[in-house]
């Protein structure tokens, strides 16, 4: 398998009145060709922060990258300028956001939008195309029906603010993928929608993704929706990936106990009515105070006295199932 | 809008307000002003150099030195001096007219943009009058009809003045009445009116001190326009705005007597706004992130 | 419908004029009307000691549905009754009087508690409609912050120096002050993390064991509704489409939207994936709302029936009510 990202000992650490915290710490993470990485994690525990330093948009000059490397088509993203930035963003590595209200510049039709995206595309692959040309508004008619909006052609004349959230999620994602990109960042695409849309909106990129060939970053706090699209799964805690295995693997055999009471803490199909679920005693951690060693430990259930000691690494404990404990 | 303030908050703001060398040039001056007024109100001449309403034309002309730090006036009257007696009377009109139209001003402006409807519309519409008319021009006209004195200055700045902060409450009070907390007090079973004033008003209150900052610098501005055109404190009173009316005439070969009670003004003026802004860049999420 | 129950809901209509709103059609054409159907003829009854919950995707009605029983808003139409009395009409006065028994606990753990009071003031604050006896309440106050797992030390905190799960405690302990009959509970663990939703959840159910109080639990997460309810009703575009027994309702649905919505819920098992049916189109918006049944017009067994008439709740089962032409499971 050929990795198309491969992020290697990043940490970020961010400086504000309250303190300076630890958001990403020390991350290794591999998304392969064609390959749809599912991201898991609480509030705070760093999966947006990951994605914000591949994309290069980490807040300036709050946010510092003390260590680590993300390798790109064999270059390194993190030294890379603003302006050569600008040309990777929206064309080899694009983004969709949950809320699609904010990225939709609500002045211009959507037409006009995903035109920008296509024309781009088109220059790379030789050829000059203006807007006027039957060309570009013959992709963006075509990616308009591939993403399911009846009546593209008028729908390109639309404004973002017309739609409706599944709607305006699926321009999102044709204006991430027009471009053919060989990697996604989706940040929580489905969070803001219905659970019927939602349904419609992971199959949709599925097959997209699949057809345009690109890998996936899919980032989440629910569990269950990556079970549904993701090929392997990486969980988050506190900025630290804990455990990362294929998607069956996590489900059917979780290793971490973080990962193991994370999913003992859904309502069962199967359970008791009204029985007590099963909890993770006290919360995630403020990050300007991350517990020492392993920032898991005051919670856990297995917690023993070296785990407050030293941070676990992430090893590969079965093939490509690894975790960050010392206590499995 | 509605930060809550606790000590906190309390640091964080005023870590930002260090950081900015204006917003420090701003709380310098500021509070120089208010220190001084304080001090004359309570010590009175003592606190001067030079006896202010003394006249003694053997000094008359005299440009700045290290013995009359601003000069002396036509009538050898010590500028400096006379600058800093007159300090409480401006900080009196200022604070005045922002503090009393901040409180009439918020308080109605709450309640009409909390119970809304035809009571809401009506106060609308009189708030528009107001503001409609040039607020110097009204304050002008209002001071002639009542003539000199302070009080009357203050009166007069009032009347265009709290329509301003009437409107900046009802706009909060039409954000506030959407929440959810306050919602939940209606659940409680709290009365109308408890509910205003133990929920909108003080969640209303900080965007408008912010400004009411900021305003305090306009205040000073318009009370000394009005001063300079001699609808405000009579002479022999010292006063800013008179002071630069009465040394107009002089002004080709003794500048100072104009000029430097202007420069005075514009600095407080200006120390206020710079203030006011800095609180204002302090309260904003965006910017402390 | 028994008359010894604890709320009832005869025919409630909540209408709202649209000026303003605006919704889009599915291919993006501005719907105009005059009228949100918000809550479009809704009966429900609510026993003592019972959750009733109530599930249904962004347009369905059912955050109208909550303020119109708690009469922050009032129905347009059709009448509400608490404990037997009719209280559809009742003033601002007088329903102060009623509050203490009918509380709410609000969505967002960030908006719902007043920035400015600190916490022991806010639990306070429904025990003040009820008695001027400074001891009484704060020794209340201090008996029910304790019991949602806080500590006394905490209670002259502001909200802002409470995590989310802490200030959702806080709005259980204040809905609770009063001991209330029924609690609305409108989304309250949705803008939580999965970990500490289980907390609050297991804390819900530990004080209706203790206090015996009705929920009318309101949420868009089937699977949180079916953990913590006794009845479910389904809601679709401002009715209820279905209604009974969770078990019933959740293994052999009635309706084709609840079977839709059930089969949409992503199963942390991957290999459910295929399962996952999948509804055509998007929810109609309420101001135009669909001739005959609402659902036709995305419903795979419709036919000209359901796009004329509009099918009426029936008791098909015991207890157990649906609104379709053609129920499934029957």
């Amino acid at each position: 398998m050929h990795p198309v990202l491969e992020v290697h000992d990043l940490s970020v650490v961010f400086e504000t009145f309250e303190g300076r915290y630890s958001a990403l710490n020390s991350i290794d993470v591999t998304i392969n060709e064609s390959e749809v990485m599912g991201l898991v994690g609480e509030s705070g525990c760093g999966k947006s922060t990951l994605a914000l330093a591949v994309m290069g948009l980490l807040p300036r000059p709050h946010a510092k990258v003390p260590s680590g490397s993300i390798t790109f088509r064999g270059k390194n993203l993190l030294s890379y300028t603003e302006k050569e930035m600008e040309q990777v963003r929206g064309t080899d590595i694009s983004m969709i956001f949950q809320e699609p209200l904010t990225s939709l510049d609500p002045l211009f039709t959507i037409g006009d939008q995903l035109s920008e995206t296509i024309q781009i595309k088109l220059q790379r692959a030789g050829g000059n195309a203006g807007w006027n040309s039957g060309k570009v508004k013959a992709e963006v008619v075509n990616w308009m029906k591939r993403v399911g909006l009846a009546d593209p052609e008028s729908a390109i004349e639309r404004y973002p603010h017309e739609f409706s959230g599944g709607m305006r999620q699926r321009v999102m994602i044709a204006m991430a993928l027009a471009a053919e990109p060989q990697l996604m960042l989706a940040d929580e695409p489905t969070s803001a929608l219905d659970v019927t849309t939602q349904v419609q909106i992971l199959r949709l990129v599925k097959s997209l993704v699949s057809q345009v060939r690109a890998s996936v970053l899919f980032i989440s706090h629910d569990l269950a929706v990556v079970a549904q699209i993701a090929d392997r799964v990486a969980v988050m805690y506190a900025g630290i990936i804990v455990e990362e295995a294929s998607v069956n693997e996590i489900f059917e055999n979780p290793l971490h106990p973080y990962t193991q009471a994370l999913l003992s803490s859904f309502p069962k199909e199967k359970s008791i009515k009204k029985s007590r679920l099963e909890i993770i005693r006290g919360s995630v951690p403020n990050l300007t105070h991350i517990p020492p060693g392993c920032p898991f430990h005051p919670r856990c259930q297995l917690m023993k006295e070296g785990c407050s000691m030293a941070r676990p690494e992430l090893r590969e404990i079965s093939p490509g199932h690894k975790i960050a404990c010392d206590r499995p | 809008m509605g930060v809550s303030i606790d000590r906190r908050e309390i640091t964080v703001i005023l870590t930002i307000l260090r950081r900015d060398r204006l917003s420090i040039f701003g709380i310098a001056v500021a509070a120089a002003f208010i220190a001084t007024s304080t001090a004359v109100v309570i010590l009175g001449s003592k606190l001067v150099p030079y006896d202010p309403t003394q006249v003694n034309m053997m000094l008359a002309f005299q440009a700045p030195s290290f013995q009359h730090l601003f000069g002396t006036d036509n009538l050898g009257r010590d500028i400096f001096s006379r600058c800093v007696i007159a300090a409480p009377i401006d900080a009196q009109i200022g604070f005045s007219i922002v503090g009393i139209s901040v409180l009439i001003g918020t308080v109605l402006g709450s309640f009409s943009g909390y119970i809304g409807g035809k009571v809401d519309e009506t106060f609308m519409r009189i708030t528009d009058v107001f503001i409609s008319v040039p607020t110097l021009v009204l304050a002008v006209v209002v001071a002639v009809a009542l003539g000199p004195g302070v009080e009357h200055v203050i009166e007069a700045n009032l009347v265009g003045w709290w329509p301003v902060y009437a409107r900046l409450a009802r706009a909060g009070a039409l954000s506030l009445k959407e929440s959810q907390f306050i919602e939940a007090a209606k659940v409680a079973g709290i009365s109308r009116h408890k509910i205003i004033l133990k929920h909108v008003l003080p969640n209303n209150i900080s965007p408008i001190l912010v400004y009411a900052t900021l305003d305090i610098g306009n205040a000073i501005l318009y009370a000394s326009v009005l001063s300079y055109l001699g609808l405000g404190a009579q002479p022999p009173q010292a006063e800013w705005g008179r002071m630069v009316y009465d040394g107009q005439v002089y002004l080709v070969n003794a500048w100072w007597i104009s000029i430097i009670p202007g420069v005075v003004i514009f600095a407080v003026a200006l120390a206020f706004n710079l203030l006011g802004d800095a609180l204002r860049d302090a309260f904003d999420p965006r910017y402390r992130k | 419908m028994s008359n010894t129950g604890l709320l009832r809901l005869e025919g409630i209509v909540t209408h709202f004029p649209a000026k303003g709103a605006m919704f889009y059609s599915e291919s993006g054409a501005l719907v105009t009307g005059t009228i949100i159907h918000a809550v479009d003829g809704v009966d429900l009854s609510l026993d003592r000691n019972t959750t009733l919950g109530i599930v249904g995707e962004s347009g369905c009605g059912k955050t109208t549905l909550a303020k119109t029983i708690l009469l922050l808003i009032k129905p347009t139409s059709g009448r509400l009754y608490f404990e037997g009395r009719e209280i559809t009409n009742l003033s601002y006065a007088d329903l102060a009087k009623i509050r203490p028994n009918l509380q709410m606990i609000f969505q967002d753990p960030f908006s719902s508690l007043d920035p400015r009071m600190r916490a022991k003031d806010i639990i306070a604050e429904p025990l003040t409609v009820v008695t001027n006896d400074r001891e009484k309440v704060k020794k209340r106050v201090l008996e029910v912050f304790e019991q949602v797992g806080l500590t006394a030390d905490q209670l002259n905190r502001f909200p802002n120096e409470f995590s989310g799960g802490q200030r959702q405690r806080i709005s259980i302990a204040r809905a609770l002050a009063t001991k209330p009959k029924l609690v609305i509970l409108d989304e309250p663990t949705s803008a939580l993390d999965a970990s500490i939703q289980a907390q609050i959840l297991n804390l819900l159910l530990d004080i209706q064991e203790q206090y015996k109080v009705s929920y009318l639990f309101i949420s868009h997460n089937v699977s949180v509704v079916r953990h913590m309810s006794d009845r479910i009703a389904v809601m679709y575009l401002g009715k209820v489409v279905e209604e009974g027994p969770v078990e019933d309702l959740m293994s052999k649905p009635k309706h084709p939207y609840t079977s839709a919505l059930i089969s949409s819920i992503p199963k942390p098992n991957p290999k459910a994936r295929r399962e996952m049916a999948e509804i055509r189109g998007e929810t109609p918006s309420p101001i135009n709302p669909p001739s005959g049944c609402r659902y036709h017009t995305r419903c795979p067994f419709a036919t000209k029936l359901c796009s004329d008439k509009e099918p009426q709740l029936q008791e098909l089962e015991s207890a157990h009510l649906v609104a379709c032409h053609y129920p499934l499971n029957a």
